[in-house]
């Protein structure tokens, strides 16, 4: 090591202030390319999502479900199964990666959103309201009016021209023959209100992440109440549940009548379908699913079991549908009836009637088929088929997360409304005396390139000239891209900043407005031919 | 009155011709079309309000084939050999967009709700919402040779529409809304309808190069693709709140992440990332249209996602 080298590491590290070190995370995370990344790099992580089965929720949580879950996917995914797995892309919406993106982008938008306000306010409240000769030159938009009335009045009657568009005008203290317009001027906030929005939305996905309540209830009709939990000290039963399906087996409707109680006290009762789920207390209570299913009560040793509604969990090659239930120890007891509409042709079951099957594994260790409502004694045990029935799956959901949603929804959509509706439209004017003695109205703007402002640029125009008993001389709506067309107004050289002056002006900006708006962007070989402009003109 | 099966079977068929035959009248237009480069700089002449390159004069036809721009100074002006045809080709597009909907009217008085209900309404649906959205753009720019880009894909939705099974079938329990099937498909079709707009802006610039019968100014291709996607973009999120409240109505939960749910997400970030990178960056050109080109296939993922994705939008085939 050389000497000079070990000076060097002898110097310490230059060290960054904890308000400077916030500062430039601030910076990173306002700068809207690293907000572009995060959109796409979200885009792309949701169209995996959609692509690649993802795993229903709680699957992961439980090792065998996961293992279960993994082993049919290797049907579909073959061998990239495993990696697929390992990237946590059966998942992927719970996933690190996508929670660390969306986190970023919370970020980046909450940062954008600050650094934006004080921008737009500035060019709600103080406009560049003198642009320099260049830019009344080389403006996107441009077109000169002469008129044969004297300056002073053609600026009065240009002003008034414009204040009956419907325009905001600001005049120009030090020079009346300056005139500003635009419209909307708040137009701008509509972008912040979107933005915030989402936030909002982000907001309540974390909020019915971690509050909401989702629990699938199954009820046998006219069967006991089934407890909502949660501290809720609320029961639900279904008194009635009706399935319509038309000739060709399509489904029409499915019905629950669901009564809601508390302390034995109903409190709320309704015909519950898909549409039209039961409210009650920040609960909902919706038509999830159905099945058909077998009453049974089975007392043991130590009395009741069960005196429920078994699901039917499949059927058999002869037609028998069957529902189990594990009894204490290592036996179950299977309840066997025909399949609904058949007969007991081929299962030996005919309608009405049970078979109780008891095994221990794959052990049969007793059967008996019985007619409903008889008990088939076993032991200690007794099983009594009560007969078939209908099971509904209820969902009760109560989400935290759901107001916010519908409130960020809301203020989105009015803020995009705002920002794509009311754009900020700006116009400048200058009015003088030309060489031929009439008065010259140079009419300029900056919008990038646009068909429909192009329309109403061209329709001021000729109002103004109308306006003033003048003509338009000259009209031209060029592309930067193709012209070189100055994008933005600057001020003369020299001039000092008057109003609407950035904080980052230098002399012959001075009065450029903000371009990170839509109505404001140029292109960047544009911007970069303006900023060449710029400098020569600052050298000059 | 006929059956909507009867309506379906000879309205279709003819939307279908209808389309081609604007469709061919269009090429037949645009192939020969004629080009003169005269300079039309008008003296300047007095009058109040008057400019002084009248638009009254050449230079407005020059607008009709260049959405509207105003007319430059040393604007090349395009002629117009077949105006006829040009009329004929409106002609049909308006009249399969009105026999579209009279079959949507008739399917809806029939069956009692939205036309939105199975995957052959939803199509004729779609291609109504880009005829639709093609016709106002074409009624406010005069851009005939979107033509080109937009009646191929209503042509190809056209044919779908007719595979489909055109049945009148029982409304599926969870579709039993008609309230929000109407609002959430509804501004879908819109949506759909204003992004093959914009998609077919943004083929036709990337063709530009390509197709010396492509005289449109690219910029304003360029223009028109975002503009179209401006509109697309808020349709998009209408589409997708209105699909959220309803899913929380129907399910009790407002995302469930449900393939067609995440598609329609992958769209409309698609778009937002269009829109920002417009601003941020100044996409134009080649690069926003490859985006806006890249939204439109995600918008046909999402609506033939439920085909291939399955789940909770699965009835919806």
């Amino acid at each position: 090591m050389s000497p000079a080298d070990h000076g060097r590491n002898d110097q310490p590290e230059p060290a960054v202030s904890p308000g400077e070190f916030f500062r430039r995370v601030y910076q990173f995370f306002y700068s809207k390319t690293v907000g572009l990344i995060l959109i796409l790099t979200l885009a792309a992580l949701v169209l995996l999502g959609a692509l690649i089965t993802q795993a229903t929720a709680g699957t992961y949580d439980d090792a065998m479900s996961k293992a279960i879950f993994v082993q049919d996917m290797r049907s579909r995914y073959g061998a990239l199964t495993g990696a697929l797995d390992w990237l946590g892309l059966f998942h992927i919406f719970s996933s690190i990666p996508f929670l660390v993106v969306a986190g970023l982008l919370a970020a980046s938008i909450l940062a954008c959103t600050i650094h934006r306000l004080p921008q737009l306010w500035r060019r709600h409240a103080h406009p560049p309201i003198r642009p320099g000769d260049r830019f009344f030159a080389r403006a996107r938009y441009r077109a000169t009016i002469a008129t044969s009335r004297p300056t002073a009045q053609a600026t009065a009657l240009a002003s008034r021209r414009l204040r009956q568009g419907g325009l905001r005008l600001v005049a120009d203290g030090d020079d009346p023959g300056r005139l500003y317009a635009d419209r909307f001027s708040w137009g701008g906030l509509g972008t912040v209100v979107a933005h915030l929005s989402l936030l909002i939305i982000l907001a309540a996905f974390v909020t019915s992440s971690l509050g909401k309540i989702d629990a699938n209830l199954t009820l046998g009709v006219d069967g006991p109440s089934v407890a909502v939990g949660h501290d809720s000290g609320l029961e639900l039963a279904a008194s009635e549940f009706v399935s319509q399906s038309d000739a060709a087996g399509r489904p029409l409707d499915y019905m629950s009548h669901l009564v809601l109680s508390r302390d034995g006290q109903v409190v709320a009762e309704q015909d519950v379908r898909v549409n039209s789920p039961l409210s009650y207390g920040g609960y909902k209570f919706h038509q999830w699913s159905y099945s058909q299913g077998i009453d049974v009560l089975i007392t043991g040793p130590g009395g009741v079991l069960t005196d429920a509604t078994l699901a039917i969990e499949g059927t058999t090659e002869d037609g028998a549908a069957g529902a189990s239930y594990e009894l204490p120890g290592s036996q179950t007891v299977w309840f066997f009836v025909p399949v609904s509409g058949q007969t007991g042709a081929d299962s030996g079951i005919e309608p009405g009637q049970a078979l109780i099957e008891v095994a221990a594994g794959d052990q049969l260790v007793a059967q008996q088929t019985v007619a409903s409502g008889q008990a088939f004694v076993l032991g200690d045990y007794a099983f009594t088929f009560e007969g078939e029935n209908w099971i509904t799956v209820i969902a009760a959901r109560r989400d935290p997360g759901a107001l916010w949603m519908w409130l960020g929804s809301i203020l989105l959509v009015a803020g995009m409304s705002l920002t794509f509706a009311c754009r900020h439209r700006r116009y400048w004017a200058r009015l003088s005396p030309g060489t031929d003695g009439r008065t010259r109205l140079e009419l300029a703007s900056s919008d990038p390139e646009d068909v429909s402002f192009r329309r109403l640029f061209d329709q001021l125009a000729t109002d103004l000239a109308e306006a003033l008993d003048g003509v338009v001389l000259d009209q031209t709506a060029e592309t930067g891209a193709d012209t070189g067309a100055e994008t933005e107004p600057r001020a003369e050289t020299g001039t000092a900043p008057e109003t609407g002056t950035e904080p980052e002006t230098k002399a012959g900006i001075s009065d450029t407005p903000d371009t990170d708006d839509a109505s404001d962007t140029a292109p960047p070989d544009t911007a970069r031919a303006a900023a060449r402009q710029t400098r020569e003109t600052a050298h000059a | 009155m006929p059956s909507v099966l009867e309506m379906a079977r000879l309205i279709l068929p003819a939307v279908l011709v209808l389309e081609l035959i604007a469709l061919v009248a269009d090429i037949v237009i645009i192939t020969t079309r004629t080009t003169r480069a005269p300079r039309v700089r008008a003296p300047a002449r007095a009058g109040a309000g008057r400019r002084a390159d009248d638009p009254s004069s050449a230079a407005s036809e020059a607008t009709a084939d260049t959405g509207g721009a105003a007319p430059s100074a040393t604007a090349a002006v395009t002629a117009k050999p077949k105006v006829g045809l040009g009329a004929y080709a409106t002609g049909a597009t308006i009249v399969a967009l009105a026999l579209l909907t009279v079959y949507l009217v008739a399917r809806t008085i029939e069956t009692g709700h939205g036309p939105f209900a199975n995957g052959h309404e939803f199509a004729v649906a779609f291609v109504w919402g880009v005829l639709a959205a093609y016709l106002v753009v074409e009624r406010l720019t005069r851009l005939r040779l979107l033509a080109v880009a937009v009646l191929p894909v209503a042509a190809c939705l056209t044919l779908y529409a007719i595979s489909l099974g055109a049945d009148v079938q029982p409304l599926a329990p969870a579709l039993q809304n008609n309230l929000l099937l109407t609002l959430h498909v509804g501004f879908a079709i819109l949506a759909y309808g204003a992004a093959c707009v914009s998609f077919a802006a943004a083929a036709l610039y990337l063709l530009r190069p390509r197709l010396k019968l492509i005289t449109i100014k690219p910029e304003t291709l360029d223009d028109l693709g975002h503009r179209a996607a401006v509109v697309t973009f808020p349709l998009l999120t209408i589409m997708i709140v209105l699909g959220a409240l309803w899913a929380d109505t129907a399910w009790g939960s407002y995302w469930s992440w449900d393939p067609k749910e995440t598609a329609a997400l992958v769209t409309w970030l698609i778009y937002a990332a269009f829109l920002h990178g417009r601003v941020v960056r100044g996409w134009r050109g080649r690069k926003a249209a490859w985006l806006l080109v890249l939204g439109f296939a995600a918008v046909l993922f999402a609506y033939f996602g439920n085909h291939f994705l399955g789940g909770l939008h699965s009835y919806g085939g």
